[in-house]
């Protein structure tokens, strides 16, 4: 009897929580990816679209609004122009509640970001290099990005670490 | 800073009265000295502390960016993820060898990406410097990426048999080249770790230096405060001695105050006491100049210069000058030049001066008289002062002189009056009992010449010694006086009368008489006498004839008397003035003119008593005599009697009784015993019984008996203690009514003041027959 009753306690609570998403204004609701998706985010967010996931297409992600700049890294011989959201923004459309977000690329690599770099560094979620959308063999498809020339202060290995490539998924913590 | 104190003293001592003031001062400095050099220091120290913690800030960044730039090169991690994302390839394409074509070829694609995207990446960046800068590095990488470009030609086709063993074949060989280079990253990771200890050891230099700098900066530290504690110590040590030295100089201050309070009081008391000083030596200076003024003698005092200091009023006197002509600092030489013009006897003055001059010069006192020959005498006494200078006193002893000799005159007089009154005494005895006897005899001659006429000569003549002695008793003024009271111009007339027959013709004699002159009292006889003396004197000084001329007036001598008066003692005097115009008495006789005995006329023409009579009667009327005489020009003897109360008229000599006797008792006291007898037989033949005893105490005895006894008749002067007065005194105690008569030949046989006595007749010796019978008739009728 218990687990039916249980079921029935975690549907109710879900259903809760959705009409008290619904209720939230600034957030809309996210719509199922149409393409291949490319980023997972879970963990503290309030806004999922598949399971306790949101996930995203490349569509979803220029839709979240693009933005750029054009800065000198460690990886290329010249400076390169990135296009894409900004993280905020990312966060913003999964009404992420955590501190700190663990970015998960392509090839296992992952670094911890805390969500306090987002509003103060302004880094983006770049899709685009010089105007072309990267693959992954040139560190796409996403590749979070700091405007390393607009701040000495991100001149350093804990920037140039936090700057994670071919990025695959996002956990709010 | 010890030697400024005085200074700071004086000045602080004005606001603070001890030496508070400099200690808090001292204080202050000491305060003050501390936290500045602890500023310094600490200023110092931090500010080097200070710069070497920026300049390890520095290097921390510096550290931490070689640190960040290690990491950020970590080429070894970027190759080991090659590595890793190589052996992750191989085992998708090891599936697809085990599987076959039911494996995922999407899988196998996206692992081929990374690790092409890897191999880009080493291609680039710090990896690609690394592998540029060597062509054994270049070579392996373009291995790597050669085999990549074979393998992406293959990869699509990773689902058709037979190639993933291609893929594997191709892929498999690059576990070497990235060993390779692996370990060139290992070795371009130790030479980052040896620059990073580089970088570490010079950090370490960077402590070190500082660390040696620190160590410096203490020891300095030390040094310094050490210096500054020893100078801190020093100051204080200074602070604390001049503290010392200020409390000492406070309470030196404190004691200077109670000495300058004393001080001040001592000289205030000293200036009281020179005020009083003052007023003293005012009084003293008054005093002195009383004194200087008052004093007897003429004074002038002269410095060592030889300059007048001080003269005196006296001075002033002596020598008629002013104090014009005596100025303090004049020359003493001048001043008596000037001084002897006006002197009455100049050549005196000169002398005087000649003598000091000597004195003078040889510093010595002495006290001279000088005389001149006018008579004139000046004693100066002449005194050297102690330190320079004379002090001289002058004297005009001319009066004094004149009174001295006048003393001497009189005391001489008085020798001789003693010597001649004594003899004329035992004289007047003899010529009694001559005298008695002589008439005695002639009672009896009967008519017979022959014995009649010697006997009277003899009579004469010891009348005449009587007289004679009479005089000597008059001069030696013990002749007894019947004074009486005399209308003197009416008895001078009569004198002038008997005048002009004694002196002849050639004699003119004029009388100056007085209006209301006053009666005198004196015993006419002797007055006339003395008149006589006078008149025949100065008849003997005009042999040539001239004016003899009697005045008289009436003088009243003041109190007190002039000096020149002589002995005049004051009271109303007649004065009789007897002037000639004869030769005048010379000057070197005219102090031995009244000497008995001394006469300047020729042998036998006088006596030498005529003066001395009239000087003696005078003196002993209580009058004085002067005498003024001018050789060639005359003399003139001026006789002041005392003038007698009221103004009657003299009274005429009784009229001469008859001789008449009686049958009464007489007793007789005379110790004499020539002249008892005598008296007793000239008594028997007036009638008389007489009882005749030697001494008084005999007669006493008889007194008092029953024994008849009328008349006591005894002489003054007797031997035994009891005199005639006293016997009268004792006989009138036993018979108050009896009656007694005195009898005595010196003047100055007076009863004692107050007694019964002094109403007693006195009978002056030598007495006559006639005159002793009229007398005891008078007192036995009486």
């Amino acid at each position: 009897m218990t687990p039916p009753l249980s079921r029935r306690a975690f549907a109710l609570l879900a259903a809760g929580t959705a009409a008290t998403l619904a209720a939230r204004p600034a957030q809309a609701a996210l719509a199922a990816p149409k393409g291949r998706v490319i980023l997972t985010i879970s963990g503290k967010i309030h806004v999922t679209n598949v399971g306790t996931a949101a996930k995203f297409d490349r569509d979803m992600i220029e839709a979240l609004g693009m933005t750029g700049f054009t800065t000198k890294t460690p990886w290329y011989d010249k400076p390169v122009a990135f296009e894409g959201p900004l993280m905020t923004a990312v966060m913003d459309a999964v009404g992420a509640f955590g501190d700190s977000v663990v970015a998960t690329a392509l090839n296992d690599y992952s670094t911890t970001i805390p969500v306090s770099d987002f509003a103060q560094y302004k880094p983006i979620l770049a899709l685009k290099r010089d105007g072309q959308y990267m693959p992954i063999r040139d560190k796409g498809p996403l590749f979070v990005v700091y405007n390393f020339d607009s701040n000495p202060e991100l001149k350093q290995q804990k920037y140039y670490g936090r700057s994670a490539w071919q990025v695959a998924s996002f956990t709010v913590k | 800073m010890l030697q400024t104190l005085p200074t700071q003293h004086q000045g602080q001592s004005a606001a603070t009265p001890s030496g508070e003031g400099g200690a808090a001062a001292a204080s202050e400095k000491l305060r003050r000295a501390r936290p500045r050099a602890f500023t310094v220091l600490l200023a110092t120290l931090s500010l080097l502390m200070l710069a070497a913690s920026i300049y390890m800030s520095v290097l921390i960044r510096d550290r931490q960016r070689a640190l960040s730039q290690i990491s950020r090169y970590n080429v070894t991690w970027v190759v080991s993820q090659a590595a890793l994302e190589l052996a992750r390839l191989e085992a998708v394409i090891g599936a697809f060898v085990i599987a076959g074509p039911d494996a995922d070829p999407s899988q196998a694609q996206i692992r081929f990406d990374i690790m092409a995207n890897r191999v880009q990446v080493l291609g680039h960046g710090e990896p690609g410097d690394l592998i540029h800068s060597s062509p054994d590095l270049e070579a392996i990488y373009n291995q790597l990426r050669d085999a990549m470009a074979k393998a992406d030609k293959l990869i699509d086709h990773i689902d058709e048999p037979g190639v993933p063993a291609k893929l594997i074949a191709l892929i498999e060989p690059l576990n070497v080249p990235l060993s390779k280079l692996a370990g060139a990253a290992h070795d371009q990771g130790g030479d980052l770790v040896a620059q990073d200890l580089k970088q570490l050891s010079g950090l370490h230099w960077v402590f070190s230096g500082m660390l040696i700098a620190l160590i410096l900066c203490c020891v300095g530290l030390i040094i310094v405060l050490t210096i500054h504690n020893r100078l801190l110590q020093r100051a204080h040590a200074e602070v604390g001695d001049l503290v010392t030295d200020l409390r000492r100089t406070g309470s030196e201050l404190a004691i200077a105050h109670e000495e300058t309070k004393r001080a001040v009081q001592e000289i205030q008391a000293q200036n009281r006491a020179l005020q009083e000083r003052d007023v003293e030596l005012d009084l003293q200076n008054t005093r002195f100049d009383a004194a200087l003024n008052n004093m007897g003698q003429a004074l002038c005092m002269v410095g060592p210069d030889d300059r007048l200091i001080v003269c005196n009023r006296p001075f002033h006197e002596l020598f008629g000058t002013g104090p014009d002509d005596t100025r303090t600092g004049q020359h003493a030489h001048s001043m008596f030049r000037d001084i002897a013009r006006r002197f009455a006897n100049p050549e005196l003055i000169e002398r005087a001066w000649h003598e000091q001059l000597s004195l003078i010069s040889e510093r010595r006192a002495a006290a001279l008289v000088l005389e001149g020959q006018d008579g004139r005498a000046l004693a100066v006494s002449h005194q050297p002062m102690e330190g320079g200078g004379w002090v001289a006193t002058y004297e005009d002893i001319t009066q004094s002189r004149l009174a001295e000799r006048q003393l001497a005159q009189a005391q001489k007089m008085e020798a001789i009056g003693n010597l001649t009154g004594g003899m004329a005494h035992d004289f007047n005895n003899l010529l009694a009992v001559i005298s008695l006897n002589l008439e005695f005899l002639l009672s009896r001659t009967d008519g017979d010449q022959r014995v009649q006429e010697p006997a009277s000569r003899a009579l004469q003549a010891s009348l005449r010694g009587a007289n004679l002695i009479a005089q000597l008793l008059s001069f030696a003024r013990r002749q007894p006086l019947a004074p009486q009271r005399i209308s003197v111009n009416p008895w001078i007339g009569s004198i002038a009368a008997l005048l002009e027959r004694a002196l002849g013709d050639s004699i003119e004699i004029r009388l100056s008489l007085g209006q209301g002159i006053w009666p005198v009292n004196a015993d006419a006889t002797r007055l006339e006498t003395a008149i006589a003396n006078l008149a025949t004197n100065a008849r003997d000084a005009m042999p040539n004839g001239g004016q003899l001329t009697i005045a008289t007036s009436n003088v009243t001598q003041p109190e007190p008397p002039p000096s020149d008066a002589g002995d005049l003692q004051p009271g109303d005097y007649v004065m009789i003035e007897v002037s000639d115009t004869g030769t005048g008495i010379p000057p070197e006789v005219m102090s031995r003119i009244f000497e008995p005995f001394f006469t300047t006329k020729p042998e036998g023409r006088g006596t030498g008593l005529g003066l001395s009579m009239v000087f003696g009667f005078i003196r002993q009327s209580g009058g004085h005599i002067t005498v003024d005489s001018r050789p060639a020009r005359g003399t003139t003897f001026r006789l002041y009697l005392p003038r007698a109360e009221g103004t009657a008229d003299a009274t005429d000599s009784p009229p001469q009784a008859p001789v008449i006797g009686g049958d009464e008792t007489i007793l007789l006291v005379e110790d004499n015993e020539p002249v008892r007898t005598i008296t007793a037989e000239l008594l028997e033949l007036l009638g008389y019984h007489v009882i005749a005893v030697e001494h008084p105490s005999t007669a006493l005895d008889l007194l008092r008996t029953d024994t008849r006894i009328d008349l006591l008749f005894s002489d003054v002067v007797m031997p035994g203690g009891m005199d005639g007065f006293a016997l009268v005194d004792a006989a009138l105690q036993c018979r108050p009514s009896l009656k007694a008569l005195l009898a005595s030949g010196y003047a100055d046989s007076t009863a004692p003041r107050g007694s019964r006595s002094a109403e007693i007749r006195l009978l002056t010796k030598p007495f006559r027959q006639s005159e002793l019978a009229r007398v005891v008739r008078d007192v036995l009728a009486g």
